[in-house]
């Protein structure tokens, strides 16, 4: 997400109503980002249905990726602050690019996570990364 | 421009005859060009002629030949050509003779001076019977007003002048003509030109302007009582692909915006939604020669979906257009012509998927219709090119809708997706720059499965009661790439674009494929 789109956001009073929250760039103590927020509920929306997809052009690009199948309510929102701080520091060592003052959104996928952290890219695109579940390695990278 | 009005001869009483003459060889001429213009190819012509020669509709509305202005002759009573208008169906055109001149005599002339303006009756001389300095335009085809500029002899002087237009349908060669000498003008002028001398002299201008009047071609098909660009009839066949309505007759007509303006049919040509497709196996695929070139109303049984194209003459400019006969939806904002076409239009504004993943670039819409007209269809409308927008993202172009088409009101939303779930591809930073790690590698990752979180965002934004005035919320938004169309719908949970219904495609192959107009641009 941009900064130009959160200022324009924020000066519809958006973020006030409610809305429309941006956890990943609220400036919170833990590590992890609000799970109760809009956007972090859409992640876990959004990959409980990935990795519940049965049709075949889905089946493709998530092997490609290397995610798993499974059903949409085994994905999980992890809140655990130790959890996440560990997440934001293997997204921070595998990108090389540290925003460790970032909050993450940290997705439990079975025995895989994903880590989605707000480093600057432009247009609100986020990378997000799919890791084991000691988040030792890293199994992609994913633009979403 | 010096024009001289010489001296009157022997010859000023055989002014009119040479005129005719004139016209007359102008008429054989015209009418020889006019005959060498085939009327309706035939043939093997008329088949190489086909799907080549048929541009797409470029642009909407008027369209008009350039006006021609020239000034009379120094040679006055010499017929100039001033316009060609080869067209057996004629051209309205606005005529125009005005002029400033001044007009005097010779010392031994019947005295005369005049500065002015001129118009084509032209200025009576002492001692003359006709109108020095008379002009008229003809051509070999004329209708309506008849001589556009009858002879006259109301030419006295004073009188109030002022620039005299007439409107007229004309075609072939059109020539302009002046009278040089008043007949009857023979003394004393005789004896001055046989000295050498002038016996009145003119400066000034004298001028002619043919405007050709702007008209647009207006095509349309009729069917069940509506006439449009865009026609939707029930499914040819069912998702089996099994025949419920093996052909509508849907009635085309090129006529001319306005109607009197003359037009005339050059092409009429079906193209295929899908050329592939085998079409009925009795009643066979859709007959273009059932709109043979030439006419202006045919009557034809479609069989399947696709565009009636048509080239045709209106007021002498060559415009070009297409109908398109589609298979009804139940969705039913897709039941319009400009939602459909503006939908297909969308990969060509973002490149997906022809142009390299590096030169694509997300493109944002609405999908408005006009407030303000009745029944008006609603279309998809572009937001320019967002500076900063590339094929991960639409950039902040579509934030503020205020900039779309006065007295819309907005249906719905949507942007282009340039890139396949799968790609591997780099995003850009907030500054626009590849982003490295800090060994200097770019950072690059794999394109998702449907909507981005960015995507959503955007359609909770613009569900904001009243930030876009004009809005009938809730409004849903959708993500276009290929013919696959996410629905993002602000009632339901991020993802729900890829379980049934949350998506659909618009079909390519088969008897109710979407036909595709290129160069297509909506109609407002």
């Amino acid at each position: 997400m941009t900064f130009s789109y959160i200022r324009q956001l924020i000066s519809v009073g958006a973020l006030t109503t409610g809305l429309i929250a941006t956890p990943v760039l609220a400036q919170t103590n833990g590590a992890c980002a609000d799970t109760t927020t809009t956007q972090a509920r859409g992640y876990r929306d959004y990959y409980g249905v990935v990795v519940s997809r049965t049709d075949t052009a889905a089946i493709r690009v998530r092997n490609q990726i290397g995610l798993p199948s499974m059903s949409n309510s085994q994905v999980r929102l992890v809140g655990d602050t130790a959890v996440c701080r560990i997440a934001s520091q293997a997204y921070d060592a595998t990108l090389e690019v540290p925003y460790p003052t970032q909050p993450v959104i940290v997705l439990e996928l079975g025995t895989k996570r994903v880590v989605v952290k707000d480093i600057g890219f432009r247009g609100g695109v986020m990378m997000n990364l799919l890791f084991d579940q000691a988040y030792g390695t890293l199994l992609h990278r994913m633009w979403r | 421009m010096k024009l001289a009005a010489r001296r009157g001869s022997r010859r000023d009483s055989t002014r009119l005859s040479l005129m005719v003459d004139a016209l007359a060889v102008a008429v054989v001429i015209a009418a020889i060009i006019s005959c060498s213009e085939p009327l309706v190819p035939t043939g093997a012509v008329r088949d190489q002629m086909r799907r080549p020669q048929v541009p797409k509709r470029l642009s909407f509305g008027m369209q008009q030949l350039p006006p021609i202005t020239a000034s009379l002759a120094a040679e006055p009573e010499a017929p100039d050509t001033i316009a060609a208008y080869p067209f057996p169906e004629g051209i309205i055109v606005d005529i125009q003779i005005s002029g400033q001149i001044n007009l005097a005599s010779h010392s031994m002339a019947a005295p005369i001076n005049y500065s002015g303006p001129l118009d084509y009756r032209g200025i009576r001389v002492p001692l003359g019977n006709g109108c020095l300095l008379q002009a008229t335009v003809m051509f070999t085809q004329i209708s309506g007003a008849g001589n556009p500029f009858p002879n006259t002899t109301d030419c006295l002087i004073p009188r109030t002048f002022s620039d005299y237009t007439v409107r007229a349908k004309v075609g072939g060669f059109g020539i302009m003509v002046r009278s040089a000498k008043p007949s009857g003008n023979t003394y004393p002028c005789d004896s001055i030109r046989s000295a050498g001398d002038q016996c009145y002299m003119v400066d000034g201008q004298q001028t002619i302007t043919i405007a050709p009047l702007p008209a647009a071609l207006d095509f349309k098909g009729t069917y069940g009582g509506k006439r449009s660009r865009g026609l939707f009839v029930d499914p040819f066949v069912d998702s089996l692909n099994q025949t419920i309505h093996p052909y509508y007759t849907i009635l085309f007509t090129d006529s001319a915006n306005t109607r009197e303006k003359p037009l005339r049919n050059l092409l009429h040509a079906w193209s295929f939604a899908d050329p592939s497709d085998p079409g009925h196996p009795y009643w066979h695929k859709t007959d273009d020669n059932e709109c043979p070139d030439g006419v202006s109303y045919c009557a034809v049984n479609v069989k399947e979906t696709g565009t009636m194209d048509t080239q045709s003459r209106v007021n002498g400019t060559y415009q070009s257009d297409g109908v398109s006969i589609y298979c009804r939806d139940t969705l039913t904002v897709l039941n319009s012509d400009g939602v459909r076409q503006g939908l297909m239009a969308v990969n060509d504004s973002s490149g997906y998927p022809s142009k390299p993943e590096t030169d694509r670039v997300e493109r944002a819409f609405l999908i408005v219709q006009d407030s303000v007209t009745p029944g008006a269809e609603p279309y998809v409308w572009f937001f320019p090119k967002a500076a900063n927008a590339d094929g991960c993202q639409v950039g902040d172009s579509f934030l503020d809708w205020s900039g779309r088409p006065v007295n819309t009101r907005v249906l719905a939303g949507g942007h282009a997706h340039a890139f396949n779930p799968g790609d591997i591809v780099v995003c850009k930073d907030s500054t626009g720059q590849v982003k490295r790690d800090k060994d200097g590698n770019i950072i690059f990752g794999t394109v998702q499965l449907g909507a981005s979180t960015f995507d959503w965002n955007h359609l909770r934004f613009v569900n904001i009661p009243n930030l876009n005035p004009g809005t009938v919320l809730p409004i849903k938004e959708y993500a276009v790439k290929g013919n696959e169309v996410l629905i993002l719908d602000p009632s339901k949970p991020e993802g729900s674009e890829q379980l049934p219904g949350g998506s659909f495609i618009w079909p390519t192959k088969g008897r109710c494929a979407w036909p595709k107009r290129t160069n297509y641009l909506p109609e407002t």
